[in-house]
């Protein structure tokens, strides 16, 4: 009633004679999208444990927040909203480039990609520069005078924002890695799952920061 | 027609080697991993049992016998954090899950094999780490396994290793429930719709989407641990305003789960040996299936009960107390449609059906003394005592525990070929069961009356229930080694029997014992019910079906 | 499983500037209204969901996939609206006095 074939996928019957594909776990498309689904469903939920705690305590010390956050930089927070929200649309477009077998335009949204997170990262290191260099860092002599509040804001400010930029630099490691992969043929106009799942990924990078940019720089605008 | 078996040969991620060890640590078969899974698991229980008995000689009189008090802190957080995260946490699925998912449901691998072995090297990792910081610095953790804050950031002991072992085993975690939720919607065989799954990969699937749902909310906070060691953040610091208490909620969000995590593939092997060995299909096929679905569900929303006595406010309780009475609810419902199953059924007493009537009785044990831990008014009297420590003991042992012991049982021909001494295995099933009790039920009356637990030492009036407790821990463990080497000798002098000694229905028993390598050389339709029993045999054999061309 | 695709270059740019233009608000939304603390939270928060569902339906291509994959999304947002509504009633009821029982 079956047919194993060497070449091509298995194809079995039903006892009415109806042919039914064996899905290949060696060459599942759907699979792999729904396996990386999957994984950026536990980034969500990494992220999200880290937003429980910050809206727990914006609730607890809610006035120190709104003061703190108005002592942050809105220029370089807003630049970089910006600059991420520009670069996913150059990977957006790589992979739709790639679809449409146009592979140089890809690889060149790629790099523009890569320029942009750099550009990003560049900007988060001055913004840490100017709290550091008024002694604003976990545990320093001056946060540890002030309000609770400020302290933990300034608490969650570093570690956010670091678990954030983490996530960038692997954002960047993973799109030098689809560069080569395009270079070796391995991801190709046909074959283009792992640069859909980085696309997704870096999509995800940018939901971060569209929840934490509002939570630290906007509520403390214009105050 | 002699075939060759997984033993024989294997797919390695790194290409062909002449090593065998390497044929087998570098191996994508889910088959090898499982006992890849299988050799660290059992040798970290065994450390984790002679931990146990080191605490239980301490506490066999009142004062200090062998350990000192700081040394028994480490104890119970090194035996916590094994048995936790190295043995139970893991368990049925890594070992079970992974040989027989692919099994159950006719498919040749899970989805991801090459990431399934990147699992299993994660484990190692957790568990190296875990095992070097017992010989460092200021040596184990003594916070017990759960790393409350604010002791475990300001304490000396390594907890940063152990956090960051937690971490590491957590990814695998996360990685194998991932793995095994795409392989279920993918691999399923032609005609398997969801609910023609064997209730095993039901168990299966609610416990990955556990695993991937909650594990990462523990792995926030173990990060913000360590961050908080490290760079002194002030979240759970009441000096800098932060709160200990929302680290005990972040915490239990997952490890509440956590415990679903472990129970449901527990139940998924009752549902798999109970229709064996009564001979007829299961009952309430649809309620079983569901109800899984509902634990896993139901079960995000209890985390609160681990917290009645640290705080928090009077409405949480409520809120807390009431999910957790209607988590009970689904268990039931599974404990009734088994019972169900047996009536009338014919019932066949072999060692893993032994071995499920005696976890019917002890998980009840467990479940119900949970349901009074729920109740508000008692809990604040038992809460901390050894009511709560035997609770969670007749639960985790006498519930997941002995179940992996029935799965060893049930499952020991498929992975072997051959079948274990029946005298033995029952003999073995008795000494821990008769042990089990000895030691564990002493502890819910020791607990009522006051007996805290996590202490070094006692007032004399308690001295019975330790003794007692000690003596159930030395019949337990002996009946354990027992059974190991029950189990062990089997292994090359057990009798050979064919690939379906039980007369089983599901997939794994129509293709040889041990199987292929590629499991299946055909992939069969399946257009019927997972356990089609007629007049108390398989009314399908699909062997020569699958083996076709070969 | 397999989908039709839909998602063509002049959407993908039309969403960039409807995320454009969302993100320009978030920036103005202070000055245009004198909203207490909580009234700001609540909008950017709004403008924040409003973002995600067109950053998930289209960059993320949800809307052209099949019902498992947004069945998954569902379950881990809805998880964490859970979290987030249960924890509350600690983190809003904590220093209250409820003597329910007296």
């Amino acid at each position: 009633m079956e047919q194993h074939t060497n070449t091509g996928p298995e194809i079995i019957y039903d006892k009415a004679g109806n042919p039914h594909e064996v899905v290949d776990y060696n060459d599942d498309y759907t699979g792999a999208k729904l396996g990386f689904w999957f994984f950026l469903f536990t980034e969500l939920l990494l992220f999200g444990g880290m937003f429980l705690v910050f809206s727990f305590y914006f609730y607890r010390y809610t006035d120190n927040f709104v003061e703190a956050s108005s002592t942050l930089n809105i220029v370089l927070g807003g630049t970089n909203t910006f600059i991420l929200l520009i670069s996913t649309y150059f990977m957006g477009m790589s992979l739709i480039n790639l679809k449409n077998g146009e592979i140089s335009k890809a690889k060149l949204k790629i790099i523009i990609t890569i320029l942009l997170s750099i550009a990003f990262l560049t900007v988060k290191y001055f913004e840490w520069m100017a709290e550091i260099h008024h002694g604003i860092y976990p545990d320093s002599e001056i946060l540890n005078a002030k309000e609770s509040g400020i302290i933990l804001y300034f608490g969650l400010y570093f570690t956010m924002t670091g678990l954030h930029g983490v996530h960038i630099i692997i954002g960047i490691a993973l799109m030098i890695w689809i560069l080569i992969l395009m270079s070796g043929k391995k991801v190709t106009p046909t074959n283009y799952v792992v640069l859909e799942n980085v696309a997704l990924y870096w999509d995800l990078v940018h939901l971060v920061w569209v929840f934490l940019f509002p939570l630290f720089y906007i509520i403390g605008l214009g105050k | 027609m002699t075939r060759k078996t997984f033993y024989d040969e294997t797919h390695t991620v790194f290409g062909h080697h002449e090593n065998k060890l390497f044929q087998w640590i570098f191996s994508i078969d889910h088959k090898r991993i499982a006992f890849l899974y299988m050799i660290v698991m059992f040798v970290f229980f065994v450390v984790a049992l002679g931990v146990a008995l080191s605490m239980r000689l301490e506490l066999f009189f009142p004062g200090e016998q062998l350990l000192t008090p700081d040394q028994f802190n480490q104890a119970f957080t090194l035996h916590g954090v094994i048995m936790v995260f190295l043995f139970i946490i893991p368990g049925i699925p890594a070992i079970f899950g992974n040989f027989l998912l692919p099994l159950l449901i006719g498919a040749k691998d899970v989805s991801f094999p090459r990431l399934n072995l990147f699992s299993w090297w994660l484990f190692l990792a957790g568990a190296i780490i875990a095992l070097v910081s017992l010989f460092v610095g200021d040596g184990f953790a003594d916070t017990g396994w759960t790393f409350y804050a604010p002791y475990s950031v300001n304490t000396n002991t390594n907890v940063l290793m152990a956090l960051t072992a937690a971490y590491i085993l957590g990814m695998a975690s996360i990685l194998t429930g991932l793995n095994f939720v795409v392989t279920i919607h993918r691999l399923r065989a032609p005609g398997m719709d969801f609910f023609k799954m064997p209730l095993f990969v039901w168990g299966l699937y609610s416990t990955a989407w556990i695993q991937v749902l909650a594990t990462p909310v523990v792995g926030i906070t173990l990060i913000l641990v360590i961050i908080e060691k490290t760079i002194g953040i002030g979240i759970f610091d009441p000096s800098k305003g932060g709160d200990p208490i929302l680290y005990e909620h972040l915490f239990w969000i997952y490890s509440h789960p956590a415990v679903y995590l472990m129970i449901l593939p527990a139940f998924g092997v009752i549902s798999e040996i109970v229709p064996t060995f009564c001979r007829r299909t299961v009952f309430g096929y649809r309620s079983i299936a569901i109800s899984s679905a509902m634990i896993s569900i139901i079960g995000y929303l209890v985390w609160g009960h681990h917290l009645f006595a640290s705080g928090m406010s009077e409405w949480a309780k409520v809120v807390f107390s009431f999910l957790t009475f209607f988590v009970s609810i689904p268990t039931g419902i599974k404990f009734f449609d088994w019972i169900a199953t047996m009536y009338k059924g014919s019932i066949v007493m072999a060692t893993p059906m032994l071995w499920v009537v005696g976890t019917i009785v002890t998980f009840a044990i467990g479940g119900l003394t949970g349901v009074v831990l729920a109740t508000l008014g008692i809990t604040t009297h038992l809460h901390d005592t050894y009511y709560v420590v035997a609770h969670f003991h007749y639960a985790m042992l006498g519930g997941v525990i002995f179940m992996m012991f029935a799965a060893m049982h049930y499952w020991f021909p498929k992975f072997f070929g051959k079948m274990y001494n029946e005298t033995k295995a029952k003999f073995a099933f008795w000494t821990i069961f008769i042990g089990f009790n000895l030691l564990w039920f002493p502890m819910f009356i020791a607990g009522a009356l006051g007996m805290p637990r996590r202490y070094f030492d006692y007032l004399p009036e308690f001295t019975i229930y330790h003794q007692i407790a000690g003596v159930g821990a030395f019949i337990t463990i002996f009946g354990i080694l027992y059974m190991g080497y029950t189990l062990y000798k089997a292994i090359s002098n057990g009798e050979p029997c064919g690939r379906n000694p039980w007369n089983a229905t599901t997939l794994e028993w129509q293709i040889d014992s041990p199987p292929l390598l590629e499991n299946f050389v055909n992939t069969p339709y399946i257009d019927f019910e997972p356990y089609d029993y007629k007049d108390g045999k398989p009314v399908h054999d699909l062997y020569d079906e699958i083996h076709k061309g070969r | 499983m397999e989908h039709t695709e839909t998602l063509t270059e002049s959407v993908f740019i039309k969403v960039f500037f409807v995320l454009l233009a969302l993100t320009i608000l978030t920036f103005l939304q202070p000055y245009l209204m004198s909203a207490e603390v909580a009234g700001t939270v609540g909008i950017q928060m709004f403008i924040a969901v409003v973002k995600t569902f067109i950053i998930g339906a289209y960059y993320m291509h949800l809307k052209y996939e099949s019902a498992v994959f947004k069945f998954v999304v569902a379950i881990a947002v809805i998880t964490l609206t859970i979290f987030f509504i249960i924890l509350s009633f600690d983190a809003i009821f904590r220093n209250d006095v409820n003597d329910f029982f007296s």
